[in-house]
């Protein structure tokens, strides 16, 4: 029965303008940010995870041998020596995760609540140890600490100490130190958006200085569990640092076996698949524990009204004592790699102090010409432009997504696939990416993309997601919605309210993951050798081609040299930001 | 209203930029006489450019890497592969496609030299393009007058904790060495109570070339078993720039196995590309190809430093001759043991 009565039939009014089919078809399909969005993440991140995951079980579907369904893969994960490797990495990716977070947490206090001398030592060399590649922190330890290492040379009886470092505790530090400048961008980010309104609270009602600091620590737990999430997944796919140093400490972890699949001739990727998904069984782990931290809790603390957090003064004692502790916190994060750079780039002899040696740039200059450097650099820097380009942008809604007060299906999703992406070695991602975009389906619906430098964005945007979106978590969960609501009520579109709500909130923190992505991205290297586009090697390819050609000194230069010019980019984008950006977007989180 | 319609201008904006970019991708994937390489050789991309200068018809495209990650990425492209030609240090892969069917054939007789002929594979599958020795004893003779020159020597209570070696599982051409001692010593078996026995003796083992011989060079070890080619390296460096107390020597311990490089073509590409592959193949072979060996710098690339297939190729000047006795082992019998003997060696070998 028709509800005006059959007033509007009667009177042959029609209900709307008649419209051709397909133009109302067209209509029908509603294409959101968020459509938009679900649609690059199942893409360019559930399709290759799964399709890879799936010949551990059915090697067939991507022509990996001869099953369509077996568990054979399995039988070499199901061995008490593998067992013993997962406990290993499990226990290396917490011990890792909770030092790194409680270092980066302690730091960002003492840098941006405190006047302590050091905290300008450590501003401007924070992109510079993000940027520092494990392969150099880990040769700089060697360097130090092996036999007849520098340590030694200087008269310091350190076999003891060398023991525990070519072993779990050597690896557990090269990953914590590794981890530290992630965490402290997450955990700074966050930090600057608290302001002091509620420790401040605390000491009014007779609080003291350690109960105000726990309130902190609290309200900071979003950003806290995010680096921890990233630093635990970052060091159970870890393959290089554990090998390098467990040589001689003979200390395996999860990921050899997986290496050993792809390692093997043929190639097997089924164990290799079955291995990963057991690495998927920590990162359950991880987000379960996430989740029973923060679930019921409301951290929403950022609103228009918050102001920057005033200064602690210390006393002389204690601007020495935190001084200190950032320069030896430096000394280890940074020190070490440059320490391990010199070694290997610019100490002529025998590549320690043992003996005769010089020092010299004879490498950099000899490389200033080479094949590997101009070109692969050029093209690597583009490409990283237009990735933290993209990745910022999914990850500005993946975060938003994850800090969603409810724990809904498609937030457990998103932090599911985004951890995975993470805790699955690079070289794991880019097969994925080849299992699913050299498919003879795709190909034949027109889509050629493998090989081209579109899907090398594509691959480089869904490796970078993760930390990215996990760098902005803690500043979109403190955000308060209501202020967004406000502005639609008041006749703002959805679009200019966020740019005229949220954007100032959040401006910095943008700013901070697009530089942490680029960097990133710019020296990646197993998606970038899987998947870079025949002719156009980025310039991590550069750099492992001349290390194969057993030019150590030439390749450490060029990887010098490309960090070096990611350290230019930042302090460009830093200074064009600070003098072009609005007042507004500048007002939080400014560095002092 | 304006919203929505704002949303789908900027939604077919992006799409039509998407499109874009894929069909772009599409025209220059599509290049009909273009052929991709994928290569771990070091002096292969001049061998690309010397071909590619020589004749207009086809155009190879250098795909660079390690040869893991370039087998990696073969075995990952399954029934779709994107490569026309692969040339990497080894051969137990190329026999491995050869098995399974998936090269095509040179559709030429190589003028190998009696080295290439006994390197090379009775069917003709794929090219032979220069040798390496797994291994090269790499000592310290300022501190080590008298190296091992047999394998039960290296076994003697004087060199306990002096030698060292790479992770198979790491460093690829480390296979053929293990390889080479079971062949050596009669049998699988044979080869692991050796190296079993080598362990006793305090091997170290590093991952791959570059930590092991760094090793030696701070003193860490007396002797690296490394690739002959990264021991050359390291005496052309420091014949160079020499430094007192260490004078770097190669002594072949047993019976040093020769590794080929292979260079095979996809026999799954079109014709025209395979046609173009054999040219690729016919050039790398022919004199103009076989000079770049002897032309290109050796210090600055070691990968020239092979030993030539080709019969009237002057080798590099910096080559030695070929070490008194060796071995060839087949590829065909020890390549699909290498998963099983990797996993032992971890197992055994690698960790306690």
């Amino acid at each position: 029965m028709a509800l005006d009565g059959g007033l509007l039939l009667r009177h042959q009014v029609p209900l709307s303008p008649k419209q051709p089919s397909l133009k109302r078809s067209f209509n029908r399909i509603r294409i959101t940010p968020m459509a938009v969005f679900w649609t690059l993440i199942i893409f360019i991140l559930v399709i290759p995870i799964l399709l890879f995951l799936s010949v551990a079980f059915s090697p067939r579907l991507m022509s990996q041998g001869h099953q369509w369904f077996t568990l054979a893969s399995f039988q070499p994960v199901f061995t008490g020596a593998y067992g013993v490797a997962l406990l290993h990495s499990l226990i290396l990716g917490i011990i890792a995760a909770v030092g790194a977070s409680v270092i980066a947490l302690s730091m960002a206090f003492l840098v941006l609540r405190t006047n302590t001398p050091a905290r300008v030592l450590w501003n401007t060399t924070i992109f510079a140890l993000f940027l520092a590649p494990s392969y150099l922190i880990a040769l700089g330890w060697q360097r130090l600490f092996e036999q007849r290492g520098v340590l030694e040379i200087m008269g310091l009886h350190i076999e003891p100490i060398r023991n525990l470092l070519y072993g779990p505790v050597g690896i557990c530090m090269v990953l914590m130190v590794k981890g530290i400048p992630f965490a402290y961008l997450v955990i700074a980010n966050a930090m600057r958006g608290l302001g002091e309104e509620f420790e401040q609270a605390v000491r009014v009602h007779g609080g003291s200085r350690v109960e105000a600091f726990k309130i902190m620590a609290t309200l900071l737990m979003p950003s806290l569990f995010s680096a921890m999430a990233i630093v635990f997944a970052e060091a159970i796919s870890d393959f290089g640092v554990a090998s390098t140093l467990s040589s001689v400490g003979h200390f395996s972890v999860a990921t050899y076996q997986l290496y050993q699949g792809i390692n093997s001739i043929p190639v097997n990727f089924p164990v290799s698949a079955a291995t990963s998904i057991t690495l998927l069984l920590l990162v359950i782990l991880a987000i379960l524990a996430q989740n029973r931290a923060l679930r019921g809790r409301s951290f929403r603390t950022l609103s228009g009204r918050t102001r920057p957090a005033s200064i602690t003064k210390l006393s002389y004692i204690g601007k020495f004592s935190t001084s200190t502790y950032i320069v030896v916190v430096l000394l280890i994060t940074l020190g070490i790699p440059v320490f391990g750079a010199i070694a290997a780039s610019m100490l002529q002899g025998l590549g320690s102090l043992l003996s005769h040696y010089t020092i010299n740039f004879s490498n950099y200059s000899r490389v200033l010409q080479s094949r590997f450097l101009r070109n692969p650099l050029i093209y690597s820097t583009e490409m990283s432009l237009i990735t933290a380009t993209l990745a910022v942008g999914l990850a500005a809604i993946a975060s938003k997504v994850l800090t969603s007060a409810r724990n809904t299906r498609s937030k457990r999703f998103v932090d599911f696939f985004l951890l995975a992406a993470v805790a699955l070695p690079g070289i794991v991602f880019a097969i994925g990416y080849i299992f699913t975009y050299n498919l003879r389906i795709i190909n034949d619906l027109g889509l050629h993309i493998y090989g081209t430098s579109f899907l090398l964005a594509l691959a480089y945007s869904a490796n970078a997601l993760p930390s990215t979106s996990r760098s902005l978590v803690g500043n979109m969960g403190q955000i308060q919605e209501s202020m967004m609501d406000a502005a639609r009520v008041h006749g703002s579109r959805g679009a200019k309210a966020w740019i005229d709500v949220t954007m100032p909130l959040i401006a910095r923190p943008l700013l901070i993951a697009w530089l942490l992505t680029f960097s990133g991205t710019l020296l990646e290297l197993p998606v970038s050798e899987l998947l870079y586009p025949p002719g156009s090697p980025p310039v991590s390819v550069g750099i492992e081609l001349s290390l194969a050609g057993f030019d150590y000194g030439g390749g450490t230069a060029i990887e010098v040299l490309s960090i070096l010019w990611a350290l230019v980019v930042v302090g460009a984008t830093f200074f064009l930001f600070n003098r072009f950006a609005p007042p507004g977007w500048k007002r939080l989180g400014n560095l002092r | 209203m304006r919203l929505n319609s704002f949303k789908k201008y900027v939604a077919i904006a992006a799409s039509l930029i998407f499109a874009s970019l894929g069909l772009s991708a599409q025209v220059a994937h599509a290049a009909p006489l273009s052929i991709n390489l994928y290569e771990a050789i070091g002096y292969a991309p001049d061998e690309i450019k010397a071909f590619n200068a020589s004749q207009s018809q086809y155009q190879i495209v250098d795909v660079g890497g390690s040869t893991g990650p370039l087998l990696a990425k073969v075995a990952a492209e399954g029934t779709n592969p994107q490569w026309g030609l692969f040339w990497a240090d080894g051969d137990t892969w190329a026999a491995a496609a050869d098995t399974d069917g998936q090269l095509a054939p040179l559709n030429f007789k190589p003028a190998y030299s009696q080295l290439g002929k006994r390197l090379a594979p009775k069917s003709n599958a794929y090219a032979i393009t220069g040798s390496t020795v797994m291994v090269a004893g790499l000592y310290n003779a300022a501190k080590l007058s008298n190296p091992p020159v047999t394998l039960n020597a290296m076994l003697r209570s004087n060199y306990k904790g002096q030698i060292g070696m790479n992770d198979p599982n790491i460093s690829g051409p480390t296979y053929p060495f293990i390889a080479g001692i079971m062949n050596q010593l009669g049998s699988e078996d044979a080869g692991k109570s050796y190296l079993l026995s080598l362990k006793k003796n305090g091997l170290a083992v590093n991952d791959r070339n570059g930590p092991t011989v760094h090793a030696l060079e701070i003193g860490q070890i007396n002797m690296g078993l490394v690739q002959n080619t990264a021991a050359l390296a390291e005496i052309i460096k420091f014949t160079a720039n020499p430094v007192k107390g260490y004078t770097p020597k190669i002594v072949y311990p047993g019976r040093p196995t020769l590794m080929p490089s292979s260079l095979a073509i996809d026999g799954k590409r079109p014709a025209a590309e395979i046609a173009g592959a054999q040219a690729f193949v016919k050039f790398v072979l022919s004199p103009a190809g076989q000079s770049i060996l002897s032309t290109d710098d050796a210090t600055q690339n070691s990968d020239v430093l092979c030993y030539p297939s080709i019969k009237g190729t002057t080798p590099n000047k910096y080559l030695p001759a070929l070490p008194a006795a060796y071995q060839i082992i087949d590829p065909y019998t020890w390549g699909p043991l290498q998963s099983e003997i990797d996993a032992w060696f971890t197992a055994n070998i690698r960790t306690k």
